[in-house]
């Protein structure tokens, strides 16, 4: 029995439109396990990245609760959560946003002193870690707009996981990359789950969702469909993708 | 009408920066507008009072028994005069209202027409002025702000022995002398009060007689005030054998000068403050083309030239300076009205009402030509986007220009993400660095011009004599009692200087300026070149008389007092504020062949100034029936009764608050742009867990680690310049080389400010930091 790490109930996301209201999400329930690596799949506007920004209160919800370790993320305080932020949750973006000034390294390091539980030479050595782990150590003193796509989402990555976060969120992490730079991000994912990392990813991309244990999708601001799958290894790749291309066809994708 | 549409769009757009450009111009134009309009008023009033009066193109101030009839002769029929008036007048020595006394001659006169009496509320005149009874007077407003006196209070006048009380009945307008800022004064009596006293004073030989001599230059002449007054003087001797003599360009210049200090210190500041205008609207519109690249790409694609779009640009800078200039004038009005009563206890004129609106229009034509060819140049950068670039976003996101690669430190991480901050965008920060060396520069100045004002080395150091106790001899003192008196004293404390001195009034080269006579010359102050005149056929000059008479160090001046001439030889050039600086000194024994033989005045500085209080007990226990000691009066003496300090002070308020808005009003503008460019990265740090508070003090910070080598240049600039300029000013009142002298807190104080001030305001700006959401970086 695996544990709950987050738990949405009757989570709804609303916006003020024109005077009305658009309902983007709509009384969400939701639990998320320790060490799965979940995939939300929707189609465009279903409110994949939404609910995404939700249950990591980057963005506020309108109604309902999200708990975690017994705390409502809704109605938290801004300090705690910055305190979440770079303690217990980490954040990949779809667009990377490094800090453009900082260079790699820094960028890495910088919320690791934010971590008052690790001393400045630790989270040095362990941004030394996770650079060399996601192959950046030769260009780690470049600033942002000195490298690839790939390497930069790469830097972010390692910036998510400076602080060993609980819950790795990840909007779309290879949208803004190509095949080769798509592959290196997601292969250092899957070996980041495979060493324990809980992750929630929202992606339309069958290649991310090759790599996940558990799918969700999202039809209208609501999860009509759950997939387990077994942990991701390339031989099984053609198996696994016939298997979740009949799911989503099942779900009308 | 495209172009109207575009300018509205952008004044909508960007209305934060050109409210702020229309605040700066408002300030500018407001200050400007208002000093200007009162030195006009006030010069104005002070011409059209000198004709009302009647004042003489050269005023005259004799023993009457000195005006001899050859001498009326020779003067009512000079071909360079049109006509002479003389009127009887009695001397005092001095003046007092309670415990305030009024140390300078006072000539008391009968009231005549054209000296105006100023209502209760000293904003008009009355029309029929009240006749005076016997022991009734009117005093000019200057007199009242020496002895802070008003109607209905007592005023005693010593004449030696003697001594009169009257009832102040009134102040009234005396154009002549009766500016604060000048010695001797005139005063108005009855025609009974006048012949009371020259009676009772003649019945125990005191002389009084005087008579005040208005000379009117022929309508013929075209000699300056100056020039006719040397030569009626070369053909008349009538200033020569004068207790003393003052030209219309003197009470002018006199009358004036403390606010023509204060205002050209005003203009200068403004100036540089049109200048930061300047820089701020560089820096805005560089920073707008950078920030609206794209849609400047848009409007070329769509057939915008560039000289289109920069006379957009150009429009919308100058609407609002325009609107600030309209605001500024309007507020000037009250500011105008207010400075008009703040002069008048000064000047002792009633100021012409309202703006000078040919100032305004000049002040506005300037500020717009200038800023038109700042913008025209600044914008010339618009002519190089190229459409396709900036659509495709061939701009780069990156928006600074280099980085240092300081470490980002755990501890201290607000600090170093500041630095690297400010690193990362220096260009950017450079204007604004520029900006507080500016204000720096000038509040440093002021501050160096109130130590210099202040301090009594540094006057010292500039000419001026200062004692710690000063003599009064009652009698002529002989050797011996001089030696008593010194001896007394070094029992107290050892005596740094002594100035055994008379003042007096000579002819030099036909110019009757103040000459002061030293027993020890030795002790003079100031002396810019050669030596001080220890023999007695040497003479130490100012730098004004050496231009006025064109003369220098080595040459021959004839100095004359009374009947007598000599021949003297410039010794040194010296500086002393006496009278402006038209002053010079000779040895007492010069001044002995020029028929003065007693000092008048004993000054001691001493090593133990604390001391002061116990000497002058003793000595006038001791020498009481010789001497009159008293501590010397530093207020009333060199800070003109407390009014020099509250001039200084004033101005430093004044240039504080300025220097204070400007940052408030600069830093609001900076801030706005580099956090419109950082907008994503403060989301980034937000997302990766840094609070609002601790990024809004990291941004503070860097505004204050800015204000630091601004403060440093500032500093620099002052010890290049700050000399030069106060020396450009302080020479009108006769300090043209000052020694500044860069104190703990002269340099603290400024720094301090500019910091504090910097953190505050970028900390209040940067509350828009609380405003950004991480939701802005997120793509649907």
């Amino acid at each position: 029995m695996k544990n709950i790490i987050l738990s949405a109930r009757g989570l709804c996301k609303s916006f003020a439109h024109n005077g009305g209201q658009i309902h983007i999400l709509s009384h969400v329930d939701l639990d998320l396990y320790e060490g799965d690596f979940t995939v939300i799949m929707g189609a465009s506007g279903s409110g994949k990245s939404t609910l995404l920004y939700a249950l990591s209160g980057m963005d506020p919800a309108s109604a309902g609760e999200i708990l975690y370790a017994g705390k409502n993320l809704v109605n938290i305080k801004e300090d705690a959560l910055c305190l979440l932020r770079h303690t217990d949750f980490g954040f990949i973006f779809q667009q990377i946003h490094l800090v453009s000034n900082l260079s790699l390294f820094e960028n890495v390091a910088v919320p690791g002193y934010l971590n008052k539980k690790h001393s400045a030479t630790n989270v040095r050595k362990r941004a030394e870690e996770l650079l060399s782990k996601v192959n950046l150590s030769d260009v780690k003193t470049h600033l942002p707009f000195q490298v690839s796509g790939g390497e930069a989402q790469r830097c972010a990555i390692a910036r998510a996981i400076i602080n060993n976060p609980k819950l790795l969120f990840a909007d779309e992490p290879t949208g803004a990359l190509n095949r080769k730079n798509t592959l290196e991000v997601l292969d250092l994912l899957t070996r980041l789950n495979r060493e324990g990392q809980s992750i929630l990813t929202v992606t339309h991309d069958i290649r991310v969702a090759l790599r996940a244990t558990r799918l969700l999708y999202l039809s209208d601001g609501k999860i009509i469909g759950e997939l387990s799958l077994s942990p991701y290894t390339p031989e099984q790749e053609k198996n696994r993708e016939t298997q979740i291309n009949s799911w989503l066809t099942s779900m009308e994708w | 009408m495209e172009i109207l549409i575009l300018i509205k769009a952008n004044l909508r757009h960007r209305w934060g920066a050109y409210l702020g450009i229309t605040l700066l111009t408002t300030l500018i134009v407001c200050s400007a507008g208002a000093i200007l309009s009162v030195i006009n008023n006030s010069a104005d009033a002070l011409s059209k009072a000198l004709i009302s009066a009647d004042s003489g193109d050269v005023v005259v101030f004799m023993d009457s028994d000195a005006l001899a009839d050859p001498l009326i002769t020779n003067l009512n029929e000079n071909s360079l005069v049109e006509r002479v008036r003389y009127l009887d007048a009695i001397c005092a020595d001095r003046a007092s209202v309670g415990e305030k006394i009024y140390a300078n001659g006072v000539f008391l006169t009968e009231m005549r027409t054209g000296i105006f009496l100023f209502n209760s509320n000293e904003d008009g005149f009355i029309e029929s002025v009240p006749a005076l009874s016997e022991w009734e007077i009117y005093l000019p407003l200057g007199m009242k702000t020496k002895l802070q006196c008003k109607t209905g209070d007592t005023i005693q006048f010593s004449f030696q022995k003697k001594s009169f009380d009257f009832q102040i009945a009134g102040f009234v307008q005396e154009p002549t002398q009766g500016s604060a800022n000048m010695g001797w004064k005139q005063v108005f009596i009855s025609e009974q009060a006048l012949h009371t006293i020259s009676n009772e004073c003649g019945k125990e030989n005191i002389t009084v007689a005087t008579t005040i001599v208005m000379v009117y230059k022929a309508k013929n002449c075209s000699l300056s005030a100056a020039k006719f007054s040397r030569q009626l003087n070369l053909e008349t001797k009538i200033i020569a054998n004068a207790i003393g003599a003052l030209t219309k360009a003197d009470t002018i210049h006199y009358t004036m000068i403390l606010w023509k200090i204060v205002s050209y210190v005003l203009l200068l500041f403004v100036g540089l403050l049109f200048i930061i205008v300047l820089i701020v609207m560089g820096h805005s519109i560089l920073m707008e083309v950078e920030i609206d690249y794209i849609n400047l790409g848009i409007l070329k694609a769509q057939g915008f030239s560039s000289r289109k779009i920069r006379r957009i640009l150009l429009s919308s800078y100058l609407l609002c300076e325009l609107a600030g200039s309209v605001a500024g004038s309007l507020i000037s009005i009250p500011l105008s009205s207010f400075l008009d009563r703040l002069i008048m206890q000064n000047t002792a004129i009633l100021p012409e009402r309202g703006i000078s609106l040919h100032y305004f229009f000049l002040l506005l034509a300037v500020i717009l030509l200038v800023s038109a060819t700042m913008i025209g140049n600044k914008t010339r950068k618009i002519g190089k986007i190229s459409p396709i670039r900036a659509i495709s976003g061939g701009k780069s996101e990156i928006y600074f220009d280099s980085r240092l690669t300081l470490p980002i430190p755990k501890r201290g991480l607000s600090l170093g993400l500041a630095l690297r901050w400010l690193f990362s965008g220096k260009r950017r920060y450079l204007s604004t660095i520029f900006i507080v060396a500016i204000l720096t520069f000038f509040m440093f100045s002021i501050n160096l011009v109130g130590d210099l004002l202040t301090s009594k080395t540094a006057l010292e150091a500039m000419g001026t004599d200062i004692s710690d106790i000063e003599i009064k001899p009652l009698v002529p003192l002989d050797k011996d009692t001089e030696n008593a008196i010194e001896a007394l004293i070094t029992d107290y404390s050892p005596i740094h200087k002594k100035y055994y001195t008379h003042l007096s009034y000579m002819s030099i080269n036909g110019e009757n300026l103040s000459c002061k006579c030293y027993k020890y010359p030795e002790y003079i102050n100031g002396i810019l070149k050669g030596r001080a005149p220890i023999y007695d056929n040497e003479v130490l000059i100012t730098e004004m008389i050496a231009e006025i008479l064109e003369v220098q160090m080595g040459d021959i001046v004839t100095i004359s007092k009374d009947e007598k001439e000599e021949k003297f030889i410039i010794s040194g050039i010296y500086q002393c504020a006496n009278d402006s600086g038209m002053n010079f000194a000779i040895s007492l024994d010069g001044a002995r062949k020029l028929g003065i033989n007693q000092i008048t005045y004993i000054g001691f500085r001493l090593l133990k100034p604390e001391k002061s209080a116990e000497i002058v007990e003793a000595l006038n226990r001791e020498f009481g029936k010789f001497i009159r000691a008293k501590i010397y009066d530093f207020d009333a003496n060199i800070m003109n009764d407390g009014m020099l300090n509250s001039i200084i002070t004033s101005l430093k308020v004044v240039i504080y608050v300025f220097s204070i808005l400007f940052s408030l009003i600069v830093i609001e503008l900076v801030c706005s742009k580099s956090f419109a460019m950082e907008r994503t990265d403060i989301g980034i740090l937000k997302a990766v867990g840094f609070s609002g508070a601790k990024l809004r003090f990291s941004f503070a910070l860097r505004f204050f680690i800015i204000s630091l080598p601004g403060s440093v240049l500032g500093i620099l600039l002052s010890s290049a310049f700050s000399a030069r300029l106060i020396g450009g000013i302080l020479g009108m009142i006769g300090f043209s080389k000052v020694n500044v002298e860069f104190t703990f807190f002269t340099i603290l104080i400024p720094i301090l400010i500019m910091g504090v001030c910097f953190f505050l305001f970028a900390y209040m700006s940067a509350r828009r930091i609380k405003r950004v959401s991480v939701r802005e970086l997120i793509v649907e």
